[in-house]
C-alpha cells in the first residue's frame, strides 16, 4: 500500500514486534560475526595475533555461518514479512505461526552456534570448525547440522506464512495483480525452496547419518555437489532482499518512482528459474565432473548476468528520475540533486555501486577456464565481501535506519553518525576488497590462518605483499569501526522514547512510472515459472549427480570423520598430527 | 509490455555481452585447447591410496619423449613428494589424490590449480616453458594445520633434467688383506639410455667405469680394492655419478668374525 | 564559508568517492607501466580531496548564473526523504 499515511508500527503493531525481533537477531549475528572478521583480518595478515592459528578456523566458521546465514536470513524474513503485510495491506494470517517459525530459526541458530563456539575450549567435548561449507569428510558435531536444518526449516515455514497471507488476500482480491513487493517475496521463496533441497538432502540423507554412525561411508564429491546446489542460489537469497530495497525503496528515497514494474517482475522471474542450475560453477576445478556439465553451469551463470544488468539500468534510471523531480539537470549534473545527506539513500546507493564492481569480478569467476587463476584464492574473498559484505550488508544497514523507526515509533538517534557509518563502510571495503582481489591474482589462498610459507614467498605485481596485508588490516579495522557506529545508533535509537504521534514518516514504498498494468499476466503465473525452474534443475543436475554416484557410490567410501568431534580431535589427536607435520619437514627442506 | 527504448538498447547490449563471454570462453576451450580438470582421472578408494601402485610411492615418471607423469599425494598437512622436480618444455601430467579430506593443489603464480577430493583423482596436463621454482599451496581448508600445507615445484632446464638414482653398498669393516667391494647401483628413470661414468674414491684410490644404463633400467657397477693397499685404519669412500654422490666409511683391520655381516647401504631416492 | 557549493554531507560523500578512485587508479596506472608507491597514492588521494575542498569552499560568484539554485542538495524537498 503505497499511499499509507501512517507508520508501520501503527498499522501492524504485532507484526512490528516479530520483524523487530528478527532484525535484532540479525544485528546480534552481525556484531559477533563482524568482530570475528576483524580478528581474522588482523591475524592472517600477521598484524596482530593473539590466538593459536588452529583457532582461526573456529573463528572463520563462526564468521561465515553467522554472517552468511544468520545475519542475512534473519534480516530477510523480517523484511519479507514487512513487504508482504505492507503491500497486501493485511496482517499475517496467524501470528502464533509467525512467532513459531521465528522461534525455530532462533533455536536452530543456537544449536549450530554452540558446537562452533565450543571449539574454542577443550573443556567442552564438541567442535564444528568445518567452515560455512562443511565439506565432508571434515566432520562437525551432529548438533551443528541439526541446528542448520532447524534454521532452514524455520525459513521454509516463514515462506509458508507469506504464501498463505497472499492466498488469503487473493480470496478477497481475485482480480488484482500481485503487488510488486509480494511478487518479489513469493518468487524468492520459491527459489529458496528449490535451492535448499540440495543442502537438506546432503545433511539429512548423508552427513547426519554418517556423523551419528548410522552409515559408515560418505561420498565427499556427492555431498560437495549437493552443497553447491544450495550454495550458489543462497547468494541470491541474500541478494534479492537487497534488490527489493533497490527497486521499491531506493527510487522513493531518491525522490521519484520505479522506472518499470514489469521489468522488475522479469528480473525476479529470471532469478527464480536460473539461480539453482548454476551451482556447478563453484566446482569448475573438481575432478569427477565432466567438462560438459561445467559448461552448462557456466552458460546458465552467464545468463544470470542479465537480471543484474537490467537491475543496474532500472535502479540508475529510477534514481535519475528522482533527481530530476528534485530539480536536477544536465547529463551528470542530476547526481548533485540526489539526497546524499540521507544515510538510507546514500548507503543503498554506495552498496549498489560496489555491487557493480563485484559484478565485474564475478564475471571473471564465472568464466570456467579463467576461474583457474582465481579459484580458492583471496580474490574470491574480495568478491563476496563486495556482494554479501557490501551490496547486501550495507543495504540492510542503510535500510535499518528507516525500518527501526517504522517498527518502534522511535526516531533515529543520529543521522550524521549514520551517514558517516555508511561512508566508513564504503571506504573500509574499498581498501580491503582491493587488496584481497590483488592478492588473489598472486595465488594467495583464502581460508588460511597464516598465508606465509617456508618454501616460497608470494610476489605482488604492484607494491608488496606486506602492503596488501596492511591494506586488508586497515580495511577490516574501518569496517569494524563502521559496525560499531551502526550498532551504537541502533541501540541508542531503540532505548530512546517514542516520538510524537505522526512524526515517523508514513510506511510507503515507491510508485512506478510503468506499472503492473503494463506487465503481461503470464509474469504472475508462479506455477509456470516454478515448473521451468524445476525442469532446468533436472536438466543441469541429473546427469552430474548420477555420474558422481556411479563413480563413488551413494554412500561413498568408509571414511572416518576428520576432525572427529565426538571423540574430540582437539586436543587428543593434535600432537599426533603435529608429529606428522614435523616428520614431513626434513623432506621439505631438501632444497638445493 | 512496453519497454523504454533505452532499456531495449541496454537489454540487447547485455545479451550481446553475455553471448560474447560464452563465445570467448568456448573459443578458449576448443580453439586454444585450455583443458579443464574433469572426470578423466577416474576414481579411487581413499582407503587404498597407500596401497595403490602409483600413489603408494608417488613421484615423477617419464612416459614418452618430453612427456612426464607426476603422482602426488595431498594429505594432511603435506604434499608427497615435495619438492617435485620436472623439466621445462615438456608435457607434465599431474595426478593428485587425497587419502583423507578435501585439499587444494595450486602452483603459486600460475593457473595450475585443482581441487583434490578423496575418492577422485585430479588429472591435469601442463607445460612449463621456463625453468624456475614455484610454491605449491593447499588452498582448501583441510584442518587445524591447513596453513602449514605447502610444498615446492622445481622446473629444471631440459638439458639438466634427469631421473637418475644412485645407491651404493660397501662393508663397514674388513680384515687386512681382504678385498673391499663397493657396489653402486645406477637407476635411469628416463626412457632414453643414459651414458655416464661412475667414479669411486676409496681411501686414496680412484676408480672409474663408463656405463650405459638402459631406459627405465638400472646397472650395477662393482669396484674392488685390496685393503692392504689402503692400510689399516678408517677410510672414506665416495661414489659419484653426474651430480649424485653416495659415501661411507670402511675400517680395515679388525677381528675377522663379523667382516661380512655389517655393510653400509646408502640410497638417494632422488627426492 | 556560509555559502558552500555543495552541502557538507554531499562533500563528505564526494570525498569518500575519491578513496576507491585513488586506490584503483594506482592499479590502472600499473597496467601502463607507472607504478606508484602506497605513499604516493595516499598523497595523490589527499591532493584530490584538498582540490575538492578548495572547489567547494571557493566563493561561488564566478559561475552563479549557471547555478541558480544551490541550496542544500537539491531543489524542492523530497516528501519521501527519510527524516525518521
Amino acid at each position: 500500500m503505497s499511499n499509507a499515511t501512517t507508520a508501520y508500527f501503527e498499522d501492524f503493531p504485532e507484526e512490528s514486534k516479530v520483524i523487530h525481533s528478527a532484525f535484532w537477531s540479525s544485528f546480534i549475528a552481525l556484531t559477533i560475526g563482524g568482530l570475528f572478521g576483524l580478528i581474522q583480518a588482523l591475524h592472517r595478515t600477521d598484524v596482530f595475533r593473539f590466538m593459536d592459528s588452529a583457532d582461526y578456523y573456529t573463528v572463520l566458521t563462526a564468521h561465515g555461518v553467522l554472517l552468511a546465514l544468520t545475519f542475512t536470513i534473519f534480516f530477510l524474513v523480517g523484511l519479507f514479512t514487512w513487504a508482504t503485510t505492507t503491500s497486501l495491506d493485511r496482517g499475517m494470517v496467524d501470528l502464533r505461526f509467525t512467532w513459531g517459525w521465528y522461534g525455530l530459526m532462533v533455536l536452530g541458530t543456537i544449536l549450530a552456534a554452540v558446537p562452533i563456539l565450543a571449539g574454542f575450549t577443550d573443556s567442552i567435548d564438541m567442535s564444528a570448525s568445518v567452515l560455512f561449507t562443511f565439506y565432508a569428510p571434515l566432520e562437525g558435531h551432529p548438533l551443528f547440522y541439526v541446528g542448520l536444518v532447524l534454521f532452514v526449516v524455520g525459513s521454509w515455514l516463514a515462506g509458508v506464512d507469506w504464501f498463505r497471507t497472499w492466498w488469503a488476500w487473493k480470496q478477497d482480491n481475485p482480480d488484482e495483480r500481485i503487488p510488486l513487493p509480494t511478487f518479489m517475496v513469493l518468487t524468492t521463496t520459491l527459489m529458496w525452496y528449490l535451492a535448499t533441497l540440495g543442502v537438506a538432502i546432503a545433511i539429512l540423507a548423508f552427513i547426519l547419518p554418517w556423523t551419528l554412525g548410522l552409515v559408515d561411508g560418505i561420498n565427499p564429491l556427492l555431498t560437495r555437489t549437493l552443497f553447491w546446489f544450495f550454495g550458489h542460489p543462497v547468494v541470491y537469497f541474500w541478494l534479492l532482499p537487497a534488490y527489493m530495497m533497490w527497486y521499491i525503496m531506493l527510487p522513493k528515497f531518491a525522490g521519484g518512482k520505479l522506472f518499470s514494474d514489469p521489468l522488475a517482475r522479469v528480473v525476479f522471474v529470471l532469478f527464480l528459474i536460473l539461480s539453482v542450475p548454476t551451482g556447478i560453477h563453484h566446482q569448475y576445478l573438481d575432478p569427477g565432473i565432466a567438462e560438459g556439465f561445467k559448461f552448462i553451469a557456466m552458460t546458465n551463470t552467464m545468463f544470470l548476468l542479465l537480471p543484474s544488468l537490467l537491475t543496474a539500468f532500472t535502479v540508475v534510471a529510477s534514481m535519475e528520475h528522482g533527481a530530476r523531480q528534485r530539480g536536477g539537470t544536465g547529463y551528470l549534473g542530476w547526481l548533485k540533486a540526489l539526497p546524499w545527506r540521507d544515510p538510507v539513500f546514500t548507503g543503498m546507493s554506495l552498496a549498489g555501486l560496489m555491487f557493480a564492481a563485484a559484478g565485474f569480478s564475478g564475471m571473471i569467476n564465472a568464466g570456467m577456464n579463467i576461474n583457474y587463476l582465481v579459484h580458492n584464492t583471496f580474490w574470491v574473498v574480495g568478491h563476496f565481501h563486495l556482494t554479501v559484505g557490501t551490496a547486501v550488508a550495507l543495504t540492510f544497514m542503510a535500510a535499518s535506519y528507516w525500518f527501526i523507526p517504522q517498527l518502534t515509533g522511535k526516531r533515529l538517534w543520529n543521522r550524521s553518525v549514520a551517514l558517516i557509518q555508511v561512508l566508513v563502510w564504503f571506504i573500509g571495503m574499498t581498501f580491503m576488497s582491493n587488496a584481497m582481489h590483488r592478492g588473489g591474482l598472486f595465488s594467495i589462498p583464502r581460508r588460511t590462518a597464516e598465508p606465509q610459507y617456508e618454501e616460497f614467498a608470494f610476489e605482488a605485481g604492484v607494491g608488496s605483499v606486506a602492503e596488501l596485508n596492511l591494506q586488508v588490516a586497515l580495511g577490516g579495522t574501518l569496517l569494524f569501526l563502521s559496525l560499531v557506529l551502526f550498532l551504537a545508533n541502533m541501540v541508542v535509537t531503540v532505548m530512546g522514547d517514542r516520538a510524537d504521534s505522526g512524526s515517523i514518516p508514513a510506511n510507503t514504498y515507491a510508485g512506478t512510472l510503468s506499472g503492473s498494468e503494463d506487465a503481461p499476466l503470464i509474469l504472475d503465473n508462479l506455477k509456470l515459472w516454478t515448473t521451468i525452474a524445476v525442469v532446468l534443475v533436472v536438466f543441469a543436475y541429473t546427469l552430474p549427480i548420477l555420474s558422481v554416484i556411479q563413480d563413488g557410490g551413494l554412500f561413498g567410501y568408509e571414511i572416518n570423520g576428520f576432525p572427529v568431534s565426538i571423540a574430540p580431535f582437539l586436543p587428543a589427536e593434535l600432537p599426533a598430527s603435529l608429529e606428522t607435520v614435523t616428520a614431513a619437514l626434513p623432506e621439505i627442506e631438501v632444497i638445493p | 509490455m512496453n519497454i523504454h527504448t533505452y532499456e531495449k538498447a541496454w537489454l540487447i547490449a547485455a545479451m550481446l555481452l553475455i553471448v560474447g563471454f560464452i563465445a570467448t570462453i568456448t573459443y578458449g576451450s576448443i580453439g586454444l585447447g585450455i583443458a579443464m580438470v574433469d572426470d578423466e582421472g577416474g576414481s579411487i578408494d581413499p582407503n587404498e591410496v597407500f596401497d595403490h601402485e602409483e600413489f603408494s610411492d608417488p613421484g615423477v615418471q617419464q612416459v614418452g619423449e618430453d612427456e612426464y607423469e607426476v603422482y602426488v599425494r595431498a594429505q594432511t598437512f603435506t604434499f608427497v613428494p615435495s619438492p617435485i622436480e620436472v623439466p621445462a618444455g615438456s608435457e607434465v601430467t599431474f595426478h593428485v589424490t587425497s587419502p583423507d579430506v578435501i585439499h587444494g593443489f595450486s602452483v603459486v603464480g600460475t593457473n595450475v590449480n585443482t581441487m583434490v577430493i578423496p575418492g577422485e583423482i585430479s588429472t591435469m596436463t601442463v607445460e612449463f616453458d621456463e625453468p624456475g621454482e614455484y610454491g605449491l599451496v593447499c588452498n582448501e581448508y583441510c584442518g587445524p594445520q591447513h596453513h602449514e600445507m605447502s610444498g615446492q615445484l622445481i622446473v629444471t632446464p631440459e638439458e639438466e633434467f634427469d631421473l637418475t638414482e644412485l645407491s651404493a653398498e660397501a662393508p663397514d669393516e674388513v680384515a687386512t688383506g681382504e678385498e673391499i667391494e663397493v657396489t653402486a647401483t645406477v637407476t635411469n628413470g628416463q626412457l632414453e639410455d643414459l651414458d655416464t661414468t661412475v667414479t669411486a674414491e676409496i681411501g686414496d684410490v680412484t676408480l672409474e667405469e663408463d656405463v650405459t644404463v638402459a631406459g627405465d633400467g638400472s646397472e650395477e657397477v662393482t669396484f674392488v680394492v685390496d685393503s692392504s693397499d689402503l692400510g689399516e685404519g678408517d677410510h672414506d669412500w665416495t661414489v659419484t655419478v653426474d651430480d649424485y654422490e653416495e659415501s661411507g666409511q670402511v675400517t680395515v683391520g679388525t677381528d675377522e668374525s663379523d667382516e661380512n655381516d655389517d655393510t653400509t647401504d646408502t640410497e638417494d631416492d632422488n627426492e | 564559508m556560509r555559502e558552500m557549493r555543495v552541502s557538507p554531507e554531499a562533500l563528505l560523500v564526494a570525498a569518500a568517492f575519491i578513496v576507491p578512485f585513488a586506490v584503483e587508479f594506482r592499479t590502472v596506472l600499473s597496467w601502463v607501466g607507472i607504478e606508484l608507491t602506497a605513499l604516493e597514492t595516499a598523497l595523490l588521494g589527499l591532493g584530490m580531496i584538498l582540490a575538492l575542498l578548495a572547489w567547494a569552499f571557493r566563493p561561488a560568484d564566478d559561475d552563479s548564473e549557471e547555478r541558480p539554485k544551490r541550496k542544500g542538495d537539491g531543489g524542492r524537498p523530497n516528501p519521501n526523504e527519510n527524516r525518521g
